[in-house]
């Protein structure tokens, strides 16, 4: 199920995309390429279009213009064909880890696969197990999500993004609502997954600790200019990015004396 | 004591004593905002010097002068603040807030558009449950694709769960029509025809009818409420980019349930109706096995079969409305509520509309 191809394939190409809601774009000129392997972030400030960008990425906002194409296939001008095919080769952890109640975490992990219907039962459960083993969740299989804290839940969710072989992983903000030392170890073991498996991943954050621990590249998205500010290795950034990126990076409001200049 | 003011020509000081406490600003409140307003574009010069404590109220009124004197192109000078209060006072002039515009009357064109909302809500359902019914002939088919756990389940809580409460209002409805029926057909001397009327009236109607307005009040809205939390939580978004088909895979377990334990349930329901309606009777010292044996007789299985029909277009409606009312969940804190209301409502009027219609196809038919 696990494959290590160290690869420099292109897994997701966006040129010149808009997305929005209703036809109306929220972030245009957005341009990136995320090679295969890399953890790639988005990060911006609140607002600035992260979480629409990365819902137009896994196919629950069609995107306004341009081109997004994920593993090949054409957002914009594939139709549900390429929406399909796209479903196929990504697996998503929600914000909130999203966790079906109703069923206990391995069966969380399993259904995608039963869906599927290319493994036996006792394969099934052997891959969840393991799946879940990646997340240092196997003793807690046979739990009740709501019996888990927040940050295990994530874990599971991730399981369950992984269970499928997708090629890329998104996760949308791992940080949120996870203590420092949680959320410190959440970031680890998206490390140490990325590079023992080799998948892409895509993580939706604006937590700097968490960046600057995983991130290989990023895009900077800005929320006023309505468009992406910068992309590169969070470290060329801080050092070398356009004033507004290196100010999110360093952790610094809008200076005080230019905003009262500006009223 | 009011604040020391001196005007000259085109400037105005404004000197302020003592302790500017909430009271105190209520006391000099209007009196010092008006005569900075009276100042117009000349220049004003708050002299906060003598103050010996300046409350968060009193930086509200220094604020308040400022920005009354901004905005009216005036220039306003402040002496005697820190420098912490009087950064905090400059923050004050942003910029004119936007005046509301007026709202026209737009009663016609809100009517118009409720009408083609209304239109567009109902279409939208009809389609809905069509799509349901697909899917539901799709999962007799294939019954592998099916999650019988969740069917299994709904069919408990809305067939066995469901029993004693149904079975109750229905005996009380049958009770309460036999009662009041009978003075009505004493006077034709016909009141041992109560169990015939009985035998239409519960059998053809108030069974099925009763039956899905608990149904829309139990299973409609808990399927809204589940689904709506699901969507809330994202966890129809994780089914779809999962590659799974919310509509296949939430909507047709539930509605598959009802639409089996409906009908039964509206035997069931129909049976207590029958027997609530013999309660008047026992004054009239009819025995049940008489008076079941006069209901049998002014029914024949068609009428059964109708009943048993309606109660499972009911059920399909009812559960693809609470469903659907789920799916359509908006973002919020209320949202969750408001679907769970919508379907409620909306089922019970469906039914309702519906049993009219099917009352008519019925006659139309001959049946």
């Amino acid at each position: 199920m696990l494959t290590t191809a160290a690869s420099t394939e292109t897994v997701i190409e966006a040129k010149d995309l808009s997305v929005g809601y209703g036809g109306r774009a929220v972030l245009t000129g957005i341009n990136f390429t995320v090679a295969s392997g890399e953890v790639f972030v988005i990060g911006g400030g609140s607002g600035c279009g992260k979480s629409t960008l990365m819902k137009a990425m896994i196919t629950l906002l069609p995107p306004v213009s341009g081109t997004l194409r994920i593993t090949g296939h054409d957002l914009v001008t594939g139709g549900d064909e390429a929406v399909q095919q796209v479903r196929r080769s990504i697996g998503v952890m929600y914000q909130g880890g999203a966790l079906f109640g109703g069923l206990t975490v391995l069966e969380n992990v399993r259904l995608g696969m039963e869906e599927q219907g290319l493994f036996t039962w006792t394969e099934m459960n052997s891959l969840a197990l393991s799946l879940l083993a990646m997340v240092d969740l196997d003793e807690h299989c046979n739990k009740m999500p709501s019996a888990l804290s927040g940050g295990m839940q994530k874990r599971a969710a991730v399981a369950r993004a992984m269970a499928l072989s997708p090629q890329i992983v998104f996760l949308d903000e791992p940080s949120a609502g996870l203590d420092p030392i949680s959320s410190a170890g959440f970031d680890q073991m998206v490390v140490r997954l990325a590079r023992s498996t080799g998948r892409t991943f895509v993580v939706v954050t604006h937590e700097l600790p968490s960046i600057f621990t995983i991130a290989d590249r990023m895009v900077v998205l800005g929320g006023a200019q309505k468009t992406q500010l910068a992309i590169g290795s969070p470290k060329e950034l801080l050092e070398s990015g356009p004033p507004d990126v290196r100010r999110f990076l360093a952790r610094q409001p809008e200076d005080e004396t230019s905003q009262g200049a500006a009223s | 004591m009011s604040p020391d003011v001196q005007s000259t020509a085109g400037s105005t000081v404004i000197a302020l004593e003592g302790e500017l406490d909430d009271v105190r600003v209520r006391e000099v409140w209007e009196d010092v905002v008006g005569r900075a307003r009276a100042a117009g574009t000349g220049s004003v010069v708050v002299d906060a010097s003598k103050l010996n404590e300046v409350s968060g109220t009193g930086l509200l009124l220094l604020a308040e002068i400022r920005r009354t004197v901004v905005w009216a192109g005036g220039r306003i000078e402040m002496r005697g603040l820190t420098a912490d209060q009087a950064s905090l006072v400059e923050r004050a002039v942003g910029h004119k807030p936007p005046v509301p515009r007026e709202q026209e009357s737009q009663f016609i064109s809100d009517v118009g558009e409720t009408a083609f909302r209304v239109l567009d809500e109902l279409a939208d359902t009809v389609r809905f449950i069509g799509e349901a019914a697909i899917d539901l002939a799709y999962a007799i088919r294939r019954p592998r694709s099916l999650r019988w756990r969740d069917l299994l389940r709904v069919m408990g809580q809305s067939g066995i769960d469901s029993m004693p409460v149904t079975c109750m209002l229905s005996g009380i409805v049958g009770f309460i029509i036999a009662y009041q029926m009978m003075p009505a057909l004493d006077r034709y001397g016909a009141a041992d025809q109560t169990p015939t009327i009985m035998g239409f009236a519960i059998i053809r109607e108030l069974g099925p009818l009763i039956t899905a307005i608990i149904l829309a009040g139990r299973s409609g809205s808990a399927f809204a409420a589940e689904i709506g939390t699901m969507k809330v939580t994202e966890e129809v978004n994780a089914l779809t980019t999962m590659g799974l088909n919310p509509e296949r895979f939430l909507v047709t377990p539930r509605v598959l349930a009802v639409a089996i334990t409906t009908p039964l349930l509206s035997v069931f329901a129909s049976f207590a109706g029958v027997l609530g309606g013999w309660l008047p009777m026992i004054a009239r010292d009819m025995s049940l096995e008489l008076y079941l044996q006069n209901v049998r007789n002014s029914i024949d299985q068609v009428d059964f079969l109708q009943g048993v029909f309606k109660a499972f277009v009911f059920a399909v409606v009812i559960g693809g409305i609470g469903c659907r009312s789920g799916l359509k969940t908006q973002v919020g804190p209320g949202a969750v509520g408001a679907s769970t209301t919508r379907a409620v409502v909306a089922g019970i009027v469906a039914i309702i509309v519906l049993d009219g219609v099917l009352v008519g196809l019925f006659h139309a038919l001959g049946i």
